[in-house]
Order: C-alpha cells, then sequence, then structure tokens
C-alpha cells in the first residue's frame, strides 16, 4: 500500500472522528442537565468530545505528513489539499485553545465548523498533481499554512462570537440580534445540507457531462439544474423527471468551473430551505433557541474575552501568514510583491477589518454585543476570502482551475 | 509651554501635508505616461536608410522638396488600409514636388518587397531594420504614423492615425505651395 | 486670521486626524474601495489594448459603467491614494497625540505614590510595624524579577515592560514605514518593472537600468502527455556595452541579481516560432524528391536552387493569417505560422509557377495546391518558444520588509507583553503595597503574590472582577 493510499485512509479517519465529536457535543447541548440557571451544564459528553477531536487531529495531522512524503511537497496546492489542512488548522487551534479556555461546550460551535469544512473540501479532486513552476518554493507554504493557521483561529473567535450571542440575546425576541443569529443558524444549516447533498450524490457515484466532446465538456456531480453560459435549456439531462438545466450561468462569473459552483449553490440553498423549513415546522421555535441553550448558565464575560483574545492571536498570525509571507512569495514567484490580485487585495481587506475591529473594541470600548457581531461578520468575510474569491473572480491566486 | 507646543503641531501638520500633497503629485505625473513627442516647427532629424533596391537615401538630400515620412509595417492592418491614399497622393503630387518616404520598421525584405509588389507601390521603401530612425529618433509608438516636412526640412504637421486622400492632400498642398 | 484662529484651525486639523473614528472610518473606506477594485479586472490585466472597448464587450453595461466611474484603475487613481495618504498622516500623528504624553506621564510619575492611590489599586498588600529594610528586601525580589527599581526615602516604584505600552505606535510606526517604501518607487532610477520578450539569441537594452539582457537559450518541457508546463528556464546573459558581465541560469523563483536589478523567468510564449528548416521539394507526378533546400524563417534569401529548378520567393508572410475582409496578410513579424510564395521556374515549366508553401496550415496548403506541379515540405524544423523574463528593480523593498517586521514587532508588544508596576510605601511604620498592570491580571495576581510571600504577606485576591472591562489607567 503506498503512502497516497495511507494518507486517503487517514483522512477517512479523520473524518470520522471529527464527526463523532461533533455528535458528542451535539448530545451534550442537547442532554446537558441544568441544575441552576448560572452553572454550566455538567456532563461528560464534551470530554469525550473533546478527545475524539484529539485523536482526529492526530489522524489529519498523519494523513497529511504521509500525503506530504509521498508528492515531496506539502500539500496546500489546490482546493482540496487547502480546504482540507483548513479545517485541520480549525481543530487544531480549537484543541490547544481549548486546554487553556476551558468551556467546554465551545467544542459544539467549532467541531461542527471544522467538519463541515472537511466535508466541503472532500469534494473537490483530489488528484495529486505535480506542481507548476510558479508553486515550488518553500515559502508558499510557510505562507500558506501560517495563513491556515490564522483563519483556523479566527474560526474560535466566530464560535466564541456566536456563543456570546446565544447567551446574551432573548432569541424568541424579534430584535435585529434575534435575526441575525437566526440566520446564522440558517446558513449552518445550509452548510449541513450541502453536505449531505454532496455525499449522497457522490455515494450513488452520480456523474453527468455537459457539453460532451467539446472543449466547454464539463462534468457535474450534482444534477445540473445550471448550466454552463449559453447552454440549451432542458439539452443536457433529466432528473426526477425534470428537464435540465433549468437555467444557465450568468457571463459575468468568470471562473472556469463557474456553472459547476453555481449549480452547488443553488443545490445547497434549495436544501437549506428545505431541511431549514423542515426543522422550523417540527420544532416550532427558532433553531437559536435550541443552541441557545447549549450556552445557558455560561458565563458571558468568559466568552467576550475569549473571542477577543482569539482575534489577539490571529490578527497577527494573518498579518505575518496571510500578507507578509505572502508578498515575500509573491516577490519571490512573480517579481512583485504586492499586484491588486483579487486574493491579495481581499487578504488585505480581511485584515483592515480586524484592525478596525481592535480599535473599536479597545479604544471605543466595543465590548460585548457589538464586538460578538463583528466577530461574526469577520468570519463571513473570511469565508468570502477562501471561497468566493476562487469562485467568482479567477485570478493567478485563483485555485478554482487546478 | 501652550504656544510651543501649538507650533510643533502646526509645524508637524504642516510638513506631512506638503509630504502628502508631494506624493500626490509624483504618483499622478508618474502614471500619466511619459509622452516625448516629435516637437513641430523644428528641423526634422536627419538621417540615412537603405530602399529595397539597395539605394542610400538621406533625409536632407531632399531639401526643396516636400517629404511625407510614412512610418510602417505590413503586419499592421491600418498601415495597409491608408498606402492606397498615399500611393495615390504621390501619383497625385510627385511632379509638384511631392517625395513620399515609406519607412518600415524591422521586417526582412521578402516580406516589405511582397507587400510593395501587392500594392504597387513606387515610392521609396526605406528598411528600418533596428527601428533606429522610426522609433529611436522619430519616436513613433503607435504605427502608422506620419510626419510631413516642409522644404526647408522643417517638421511641420504629425498624424499618427490611418491617413485618408483627402487629409494628405489637404495637408500635403499648402507645404508645396510655399516657397 | 488672528492667532487664536489660526491655532485653532491647526488645532481642530489635528485633532481629526488624531481622531479614532476618523482612523477607523479611512480603514473602512478603503476596505470597501478595494473590495469594489476587486470585482473586475483592473485595466492593467485586461489582455486587450483598448478599455473602453473591453469593459463594455466582456462585461455589458455594467462593466461600461464600472470603467466609466473609474473603478477600473482603482488602485492607482488619485482618491484611492488620498484615502491612503490621510491614513498615513492619521497613523503620525495619533501617534504623536497619544504618544507623547504617555511617554511624558510615565517618565515624569513619581516614585513616592500618595498613600491613598495605593490603598486603592487592584491588587494591595499592607504590613503594620514595618521596616526600611523591608523596604530594601522587597527592592532586592523585584530586581531579581527584572523590574526596575527606583526609589527615594521610604518610596519605591518597581517596574517592568514600560516599552510595550507603545506596542500600538510601533505598530503604527511599521505600517509608516510600509506605506514610505511603496511610495519610495517615485525615487528617479529606484523602481523599474517590465517584462522582456526574448527570442532565441536575442537581446535588448533597457536603458533605464543600464544593462543588455541576452536570451542565450530557453528550455521548456511538460509534463509527459500533458500540457502542464513542467519547467521552463533560460540561460539569461547581462552586458554592458559590449562586455559580457554576468549570466546565470534562470528558474522560476530563482533570479538573477544584477546590479540592485532582479531578472525573473516569469513566463513564456506558448506558441513555438519558426527559427529555420530543411525543406524538401517533390514532384508530384513522379514522387521523386527533386532536392532540398534551407529556409531561414527570421530573414529568409529571395532565390534557392533546388536542383534544376529555380524557386524565388515572392513574398513571405511569418505569421499567416488568411480573413474575409482583409485577405492575406501577415498578422505579426514574428514566424508562428509562415507563409510563403515562391515563383518557380525551370524545366518542364513554361511559365513560372506560382505555389503557397505553409508548413503550419497542411489543410490550407493542400486545399490551396491541387493543381501544384510540386509538394514542399519541412522535413526538418528548428523552432523555439520566446522567453518573458521579468525584469524589475525596486530599492523600497528593504524598506518595505522593515516596516513589516517592525509591525510584528508591534504585534508581538501589544498582545504579549504587559507593563507591570508595582508601588510601595513605607509611612509611620505602615509598609503599603500597590500593583497595577495593563494586562493579564491573572498572570499579575500569581506574580504579585510570589513577591510579597517572603515578607510573610499574602496571598492576596485580586479586588473586582477578574474579567474587568476597559480598564482606566493610573496616570499620576
Amino acid at each position: 500500500m503506498d503512502l497516497l493510499t495511507v494518507s486517503s485512509y487517514l483522512y477517512g479517519a479523520a473524518f470520522v472522528g471529527y464527526l463523532i465529536a461533533t455528535i458528542f457535543y451535539v448530545a451534550a447541548g442537547v442532554s446537558g442537565k441544568l441544575k441552576k440557571d448560572t452553572e454550566p451544564s455538567v456532563s461528560r459528553w464534551p470530554k469525550w468530545g473533546y478527545w475524539t477531536l484529539v485523536i482526529g487531529v492526530i489522524a489529519q495531522g498523519l494523513a497529511i505528513t504521509t500525503r506530504a512524503i509521498h508528492g515531496k511537497y506539502i500539500p496546500v496546492s489546490n482546493m482540496f489539499e487547502y480546504m482540507s489542512f483548513w479545517a485541520f488548522a480549525i481543530m487544531l487551534a480549537f484543541v490547544i485553545i481549548n486546554a487553556f479556555y476551558k468551556i467546554p461546550m465551545l467544542g459544539a460551535f467549532v467541531a461542527p465548523v471544522g467538519l463541515l469544512v472537511l466535508a466541503y473540501a472532500s469534494v473537490f479532486p483530489r488528484e495529486h498533481k505535480p506542481l507548476i513552476p510558479a508553486l515550488q518554493s518553500y515559502w508558499l507554504n510557510i505562507h500558506v499554512t501560517t495563513a491556515a493557521l490564522a483563519e483556523g483561529v479566527l474560526v474560535i473567535s466566530f464560535a466564541a462570537g456566536l456563543m456570546y450571542l446565544l447567551r446574551t440575546t432573548d432569541v424568541m425576541s424579534r430584535s435585529r440580534s434575534a435575526k441575525g443569529l437566526e440566520f446564522t443558524m440558517f446558513l449552518f444549516i445550509a452548510l449541513l445540507a450541502y453536505t449531505a447533498l454532496a455525499s449522497a450524490f457522490a455515494g450513488a457515484g452520480y456523474s453527468v457531462i455537459a457539453h460532451e466532446g467539446t472543449i466547454a465538456a464539463m462534468e457535474y456531480k450534482l444534477p445540473p439544474i445550471v448550466g454552463p453560459t449559453g447552454t440549451e435549456l432542458g439539452s443536457i439531462t433529466s432528473f426526477a423527471g425534470v428537464p435540465l438545466p433549468l437555467f444557465n450561468t450568468p457571463e459575468w462569473m468568470r471562473a472556469n468551473d463557474a456553472p459547476k459552483q453555481l449549480n452547488t449553490i443553488v443545490w445547497t440553498l434549495l436544501g437549506a430551505l428545505a431541511l431549514y423549513g423542515l426543522l422550523r415546522l417540527l420544532l416550532r421555535k427558532p433553531l437559536a433557541y435550541f443552541t441557545a441553550r447549549w450556552v445557558r448558565g455560561m458565563n458571558p464575560d468568559t466568552l467576550d474575552e475569549l473571542s477577543y483574545r482569539a482575534v489577539a492571536i490571529g490578527m497577527p498570525l494573518f498579518t505575518l501568514g496571510a500578507l507578509i509571507f505572502a508578498m515575500i512569495w509573491a516577490q519571490e514567484a512573480w517579481g512583485s510583491y504586492w499586484s491588486w490580485d483579487p486574493k491579495e487585495t481581499w487578504a488585505l481587506i480581511t485584515w483592515l477589518y480586524y484592525a478596525a475591529y481592535l480599535h473599536l473594541r479597545l479604544r471605543h470600548g466595543w465590548e460585548g454585543k457589538k464586538s460578538a457581531w463583528l466577530a461574526v461578520a469577520g468570519f463571513v468575510l473570511v469565508m468570502f476570502l477562501l471561497v468566493g474569491v476562487n469562485l467568482i473572480i479567477s485570478g493567478m491566486h485563483s485555485y478554482a482551475n487546478s | 509651554m501652550a504656544k510651543k507646543t501649538g507650533l510643533s503641531r502646526i509645524i508637524t501638520i504642516l510638513v506631512l501635508l506638503a509630504a502628502a500633497a508631494g506624493i500626490l503629485y509624483a504618483v499622478v505625473s508618474f502614471n500619466k505616461q511619459e509622452v516625448v513627442e516629435m516637437k513641430k516647427g523644428v528641423a526634422a532629424p536627419d538621417f540615412t536608410l537603405e530602399t529595397l533596391d539597395g539605394k542610400s537615401v538621406t533625409l536632407s538630400d531632399l531639401k526643396g522638396k516636400v517629404v511625407l515620412l510614412n512610418v510602417w509595417a505590413t503586419w499592421c492592418a491600418p498601415c495597409r488600409e491608408e498606402m492606397p491614399a498615399i500611393q495615390q497622393a504621390y501619383d497625385a503630387y510627385k511632379d509638384a514636388g511631392l517625395e513620399v518616404l515609406g519607412v518600415n520598421l524591422r521586417e526582412n525584405n521578402i516580406t516589405v518587397k511582397g507587400f510593395a509588389n501587392e500594392f504597387k507601390l513606387t515610392f521609396p521603401i526605406l528598411l528600418d531594420k533596428e527601428a533606429k530612425v522610426g522609433v529611436d529618433l522619430y519616436k513613433v509608438v503607435p504605427i502608422p504614423t506620419s510626419f510631413f516636412i516642409d522644404k526647408d526640412g522643417v517638421l511641420r504637421e504629425i498624424a499618427s492615425f490611418p491617413m485618408s486622400y483627402e487629409y494628405i492632400e489637404n495637408t500635403v498642398k499648402p507645404l508645396l505651395q510655399a516657397q | 486670521m488672528n492667532k487664536k484662529g489660526k491655532r485653532n484651525l491647526f488645532e481642530w486639523i489635528w485633532d481629526w486626524f488624531a481622531s479614532v473614528k476618523v482612523g477607523v472610518s479611512l480603514i473602512v473606506i478603503i476596505a470597501i474601495a478595494a473590495a469594489i477594485g476587486s470585482i473586475y479586472p483592473q485595466v492593467n490585466a485586461i489582455p486587450h489594448p483598448n478599455p473602453d472597448f473591453y469593459y463594455k464587450d466582456k462585461y455589458g453595461n455594467l462593466g461600461a459603467l464600472y470603467h466609466k466611474l473609474g473603478f477600473s484603475e482603482m488602485y492607482i487613481s488619485w482618491w484611492f491614494l488620498v484615502l491612503v495618504l490621510l491614513l498615513g498622516i492619521s497613523l503620525v500623528i495619533v501617534s504623536i497625540d497619544r504618544g507623547v504624553p504617555l511617554y511624558k506621564s510615565l517618565k515624569n510619575q513619581p516614585v513616592a505614590r500618595k498613600v491613598i492611590g495605593i490603598r486603592s489599586d487592584r491588587l494591595y498588600a499592607h504590613k503594620s510595624e514595618a521596616q526600611t529594610s523591608e523596604l530594601d528586601q522587597l527592592g532586592t525580589i523585584l530586581q531579581k524579577r527584572r523590574y526596575k527599581i527606583r526609589r527615594e526615602d521610604g518610596a519605591l516604584l518597581a517596574e517592568k515592560g514600560r516599552f510595550p505600552r507603545f506596542g500600538a505606535y510601533v505598530i503604527h510606526l511599521g505600517l509608516i514605514i510600509v506605506i514610505l517604501g511603496v511610495f519610495a518607487r517615485l525615487v528617479p532610477g529606484w523602481y523599474y518593472d517590465s517584462m522582456v520578450w526574448l527570442k532565441e539569441d536575442e537581446s535588448k537594452t533597457i536603458p533605464e537600468v543600464g544593462f543588455t539582457v541576452k536570451n542565450a537559450g530557453f528550455t521548456l518541457e511538460y509534463y509527459e502527455n500533458t500540457d502542464r508546463v513542467k519547467k521552463f528556464e533560460t540561460d539569461v546573459q547581462v552586458f554592458e556595452g559590449d562586455k559580457q558581465t554576468a549570466q546565470k541560469h534562470l528558474i522560476v523563483n530563482d533570479p538573477l541579481d544584477y546590479n540592485n536589478t532582479l531578472i525573473f523567468q516569469n513566463s513564456f510564449d506558448p506558441q513555438p516560432m519558426y527559427k529555420s528548416g530543411k525543406a524538401v521539394m517533390i514532384d508530384k507526378k513522379t514522387q521523386s524528391e527533386v532536392g532540398t533546400f534551407e529556409i531561414d524563417f527570421n530573414n529568409p534569401e529571395e532565390t534557392y536552387a533546388v536542383g534544376p529548378y529555380t524557386l524565388k520567393l515572392d513574398n513571405y508572410f511569418p505569421d499567416l493569417k488568411v480573413d474575409a475582409e482583409q485577405g492575406i496578410y501577415t498578422n505579426s513579424r514574428d514566424a508562428y505560422n509562415p507563409g510563403l510564395l515562391f515563383s518557380i521556374t525551370g524545366p518542364g515549366l513554361e511559365q513560372a509557377s506560382q505555389q503557397w508553401m505553409m508548413p503550419g496550415a497542411p489543410f490550407v496548403e493542400e486545399m490551396l495546391g491541387k493543381e501544384y506541379p510540386f509538394t514542399l515540405r519541412l522535413k526538418e524544423l528548428e523552432a523555439f518558444n520566446m522567453t518573458g523574463l521579468l525584469v524589475h528593480r525596486d530599492l523600497g523593498i528593504p524598506i518595505v520588509y522593515t516596516g513589516c517586521a517592525v509591525t510584528m514587532w508591534g504585534f508581538v508588544l501589544v498582545f504579549y507583553f504587559q507593563h507591570r508596576r508595582i508601588w510601595a510605601r513605607l509611612e509611620d511604620g505602615e509598609l503599603h503595597i500597590g500593583a497595577n498592570t495593563n494586562k493579564n491580571w491573572l498572570g499579575f495576581v500569581k506574580e504579585f503574590n510570589k513577591v510579597i510571600e517572603p515578607l510573610g504577606l499574602g496571598p492576596v485576591e485580586l479586588k473586582g472582577k477578574l474579567l474587568k472591562k476597559s480598564e482606566p489607567q493610573p496616570t499620576e
């Protein structure tokens, strides 16, 4: 068995580990018995969740190592490798930070994110392709790994911020905070819906090729509701009796894989709406109501402090990894340390965002709720940096074509 | 003490604003493409080039004639467009004292000769193999660019676009009529 | 305007730049502007020489509007620049505005702090019937813990980590240095950035950097059976005048550093160019080879003697294109797709026979050449790809990197160090010890208790909540 196969199995093991850990944490939240409103739920589930997570992290660490040894490079050069490394960074950041800030239910919010990121990563082709010359440099590894770690830490700030908001917002009210929280829950459901759909169709071996035999040929792993620009509607295939595509990719979406990815988004949206609708129907209350119960009795100040601390760690790391190391690598590879490439630009925008966050918090007293919302919104920004830029805006930096 | 502090602040502000203004100015002028243009109304730079037939042509030898110096290449579509008009003008005003010099940039003899045959060009075609005249001397950037030189060797008009017969005629006529 | 009025204007300007609200607003506006600039590719990145045409054509009306509003040149527009410069000025002024008073107050802080003040500190310990020797002992303990001790009669101030208090201003300084490094490009001779495309053995002189670059050989390799590039490398030579002064085998990411200028292997032209070849002339009727001849695609000869025939090259199109409107023409002067029009004279030909040779377009040639008496075909071909070298000089880079390092140092100071102070007053036999820090109270409490233990005091607890919001700092 060669190392690449071993690596594959280890990724699978890591995924399973994360999945089980998530289940443990969610069970902890759901089943937690509460003594008083001021005491957090006491239960052994979080502990099992934590240690299962640790095992998952070790497994993925080994997976990355074996893949690296096999290919003689550090595996961060395509979407699959990068996203799964980011999932690893998120879980690793959590494992370490949780050792210092013992907040049992933090895992309930971080583990699902890491799990879903890894699930999202596995949708991409994992072929190990040899590197093009511009990518053969050790500065690449340093830049990407540091940036991924920083973004993992920022996820913690997001999770802690979210927990703070759930703890301090009356989710049954019609305030903006309550609505915002419910929307965040919806986004989670969307990620969940996506993962479920992608796995289901992948498991069934679904594959349809649009415009087969031409240079515009595109392989769809989900039924193509959205076709490539200019396709005759209904001409590709049909699913559940409906001829597809129902509509085409707009011209201004430039990335080569845009039709596939837009299709994925449409499917996710449909799945999310269906799943969310179903849950609301069954549960009769906003989803945030149930998640809020996981954080009942926690000290909000601790959560607020953790959210800030995560930014205090993540922001300098991000500066170093996503900006400084990126500049050094760009200078080496392309002879110019800054060229306003969309990815570079969005890294700068993220940096400016967190700089504003720090000033508002440290100088304007924006603590508590304001700071928590900034942390949550900041994560959305980071997600766009990683996903949206690749999808919609293409440039030298894009992984979308690999 | 208060007055002193106030003064240092004023100075700081002025220095910073001046520096910023300076940088702004420098960047804006840096970005504007430095267009080094030929100046009209001065003597056109002299040069010597070989023609397709192997003869030598020097610009200053043509004093007393009106010279239309056309910088071109066969791969340039607008150059191809205007060639017939130039040839037509040459035919019409050759006897009135118009000389046309077609300065070709950097191409090999066969390509230029084939082109000249195809378009039935009868005016001298000069081969500027290293672009020493067209680019270095006459600072041509987009082609075609044409230079109109009067009987005293002074550069009178520059056209950086494909010319129509009417345009050439209107530009050349007054130069031919002048003494 | 009278003197007072003038000072008011400048004071107003000063306060405006020193305001955090303004700073944050500038940061946000710059971020939004940068985001807008990323929607469509900027003018310097579009593959078309005419932006007015390109944006409308490729992105429709939205694109045309985007271009019209100047968003297509966002990052070099004067108002984006103004925003950045305003932020730069604000960084300077805010650092002076806060940093100088902070420095002064910490420099001039009294050693003998009032007892009332000490008693209200969040960490406080007290001993009765104390002696000066105990004050000295405290001083020694703290000195061992790397505190700087200042003593007066009956008073002690121990301080550690004052400099990290200025961490934010170090970050600002670092950012200012980066901005200066970027603008250093404006200094004449400090910046040059341009691609140099060179064919085999071609050299170009670059006056701005004062030397000539030559392509002495370019290698291009693909991964087997794919069109993924494996490597592309150039043997580059540098000349000053006629003398060769440097050479290097350039690979991507490994530039030649010459005279503060970097020459990178940046790119290449994927379309190969014809250099020279050996052509064979075959008599179609007899299918026998008449002869061979050499073609130089860069500068071909006019006549060729092949067997008993004479081939005259009537026209040569290095980059042949055929168009309904424009007919037959050449697209460039580089031999990407050579088309040769020969007139053949010789035995058996009553008149000159004209025929095309198009080695790169055999189908077209076949279509045209049904009646040709001969076949002209390339037997051997030497082709090459143009290499794309990036010549880059930016003397501002070390300044930018220095700025980055200073910024990182600033971050470390802000987030990982603390400013700790411990005051002690011995008054009427009463020893009062108070302590303050700007962050990480938890760690400080531990240290404080360790410090006072040898004096027989403590452990004390922190007054007030552990996690208090926005601590005010004692300034006296």
